[in-house]
């Protein structure tokens, strides 16, 4: 009896209170990773979505030999057509109007292509139609903002609608030295180059600029070099493209596109969609070197910032690194109020399995922001 | 005796024990309960909120029109509320005819807890008392949201003259969180 009265209370107490504590701790626990599935499994979902929808292009063409305009998908998705609006009503349709990529049409379930004013997809895109088509047919402008933005944003010929500040940089550090070449190249009611190390920036005029090739590997588009900012030419003819090197153990390319970006408050999610060229010197292979790009939004304190989702293809000599970074400003509660931001778009070579990188150029080929409008840095 | 004392002594502390220890075990757990059925209400306000997209589909002198769009089919019960910027005005009350679902009649009914998103976190809306809320029709969401299309939610450029926010809510019991949302200018 003795052994019974002692420690029999204090057993059964203790036993309750750890087997509670144990609940506690086990409840937290599968919520927390519970909820730490759901954030990941979401967040991939609607990346996957914006992905997705950010790929939806249609384009209103003005065909000449039909004299009159078509709806064309010149994106590599099929996209499916749900509501359309005329005479200032939505209709529905029954049956989604689905275009295959490259088919055209001149009408979208029955109804001209130059009477609906909008068409909406099933990814949530908005297509101006008869304005598109009065732009395409050189009639009035000022339709809109085209929902998306172009690819060839290289091109000089596009116009900018006029950031006063806007201008575009480029900063180049080696390993961890400080920034050692610089290459302003815009200005806007100016012709353009160049720059000086001290970032204060220098312009010139350079002569007969419209006969610039910038398209140097001749695809079609063209591309932004980087020159060292030492010896800025007078003439495109003496332009140098800067060569990285080699010997170092890493590499940081960093395309600052000063208040070029506008943000109205409003968006629902940016995406920012990019593609490098990268020459690698004669001896390299792509797989040795590994390739990383952030990309930020900021202005003043406020910055975003996003590791891209990248692929990344090439043969001896070439690597094409081409991704996109999503901010999905209103699903996770990102809000950021409306005016110019900068866009920061950075490539961080460094050696995949040899020791040191030996990179002879870098190029951007292609920038494009979805959601917010981007400025043309060229005008 | 002694022996039955004893026995009566251990009888009286193992229940007093087992009486406390159950009505802190009580106690633990339902705050345990409270705390993960949080954490799940959060959890799927996440999901609703990163499964919504609201985006401008068509303007004109007297009306904006919204498309609502959940990226997968689900049986979602939505409704609409209209408020001013400041959070203070609901503009359903005094403009009970400001939104409108092209097609359908809106339900209008008054829902006494209505949340709101800042920086993340969900307060109340400082409305006194109830807020007029538009519910989107059974109908709506059988044509629409189980379908993946976007449907229309209409707001009338006169009742938003100062500006407006137009919340997107989900039913989490009898209350409403917002899960979207736009920012309205006549």
């Amino acid at each position: 009896m003795r052994s019974l009265r002692r420690g029999q209370a204090e057993v059964v107490g203790g036993v309750i209170a750890v087997s509670v504590l144990l609940l506690s701790v086990a409840a937290v626990y599968f919520l927390l990773t519970s909820t730490q599935s759901t954030v990941a499994a979401e967040l991939s979902r609607r990346t996957s979505f914006e992905s997705e929808r950010s790929s939806e292009r249609l384009a209103v063409v003005y065909d000449p030999g039909l004299g009159r305009c078509v709806l064309k998908n010149v994106g590599p998705i099929p996209v499916e057509v749900v509501r359309l609006w005329y005479g200032g009503d939505p209709v529905d349709l029954e049956e989604p109007a689905i275009l295959q990529p490259g088919e055209q049409v001149t009408q979208v379930a029955g109804v001209d292509v130059e009477v609906v004013e909008v068409a909406v997809t099933r990814r949530g895109n908005v297509v101006s139609l008869r304005s598109s088509c009065e732009e395409a047919r050189g009639g009035t402008y000022g339709g809109g903002p085209h929902p998306f933005s172009s690819e060839n944003v290289l091109d000089y010929a596009k116009t900018s609608r006029g950031i006063a500040e806007g201008y575009l940089y480029v900063n180049v550090t080696k390993s961890a030295t400080k920034p050692y070449a610089y290459a302003v190249v815009y200005k806007p009611a100016e012709n353009w180059l160049c720059s000086s190390k001290d970032n204060k920036a220098q312009y010139e005029s350079v002569p007969n600029w419209d006969n610039w090739n910038l398209d140097r590997d001749g695809n079609g588009i063209r591309e932004l070099i980087i020159i060292d900012s030492s010896s800025c030419p007078k003439n495109p003819g003496d332009v140098e493209e800067l060569k990285l090197g080699k010997g170092y153990d890493s590499v940081s390319v960093l395309f600052v596109f000063k208040n070029l970006l506008e943000i109205t408050g409003e968006e629902d999610t940016i995406t920012v969609y990019f593609k490098f060229v990268v020459n690698i010197s004669k001896e390299g292979v792509p797989h040795e070197v590994s390739f990383l790009p952030i990309v930020t939004v900021s202005k003043g304190s406020t910055r975003l910032s996003a590791p891209a989702s990248t692929a990344t293809a090439g043969s001896k000599g070439l690597a094409i690194v081409s991704g996109y970074a999503v901010f999905p400003l209103r699903s996770f509660n990102l809000r950021i109020g409306s005016g110019v931001y900068d866009l920061l778009i950075e490539l961080k070579l460094s050696p995949g399995r040899s020791q040191s990188i030996d990179i002879d150029y870098v190029r951007l080929e292609y920038v494009a922001v979805v959601g917010a409008r981007f400025y043309n840095p060229w005008r | 005796m002694r022996g039955q004392s004893d026995l009566v002594t251990v009888i009286l502390l193992v229940g007093t024990v087992l009486v406390i220890g159950a009505a802190f075990s009580s106690l633990a757990v339902a705050h345990v309960v409270d705390f993960t059925s949080r954490g799940r209400v959060r959890q799927l306000l996440l999901a609703e909120q990163a499964s919504l997209v609201v985006y401008r589909e068509f303007e004109d002198g007297v009306r904006l029109c919204l498309g609502v769009l959940r990226v997968e089919p689900s049986n979602t019960r939505y409704a609409v509320a209209l408020l001013s910027i400041d959070m203070g005005v609901d503009l359903l009350e005094l403009f009970p005819n400001a939104l409108t679902i092209p097609g359908v009649a809106p339900q209008l009914r008054r829902v006494s807890r209505v949340y709101y998103i800042h920086s993340g976190e969900y307060y109340p809306v400082p409305v006194g008392g109830y807020v007029r809320v538009a519910e989107v029709p059974e109908e709506v969401v059988e044509r629409y949201v189980m379908q993946r299309r976007p449907f229309l939610v209409c707001v009338s450029k006169d009742a938003v003259e100062g500006g407006a926010r137009l919340l997107v809510l989900v039913y989490v019991g009898p209350d409403l969180y917002e899960v979207g949302g736009w920012y309205v200018y006549a």
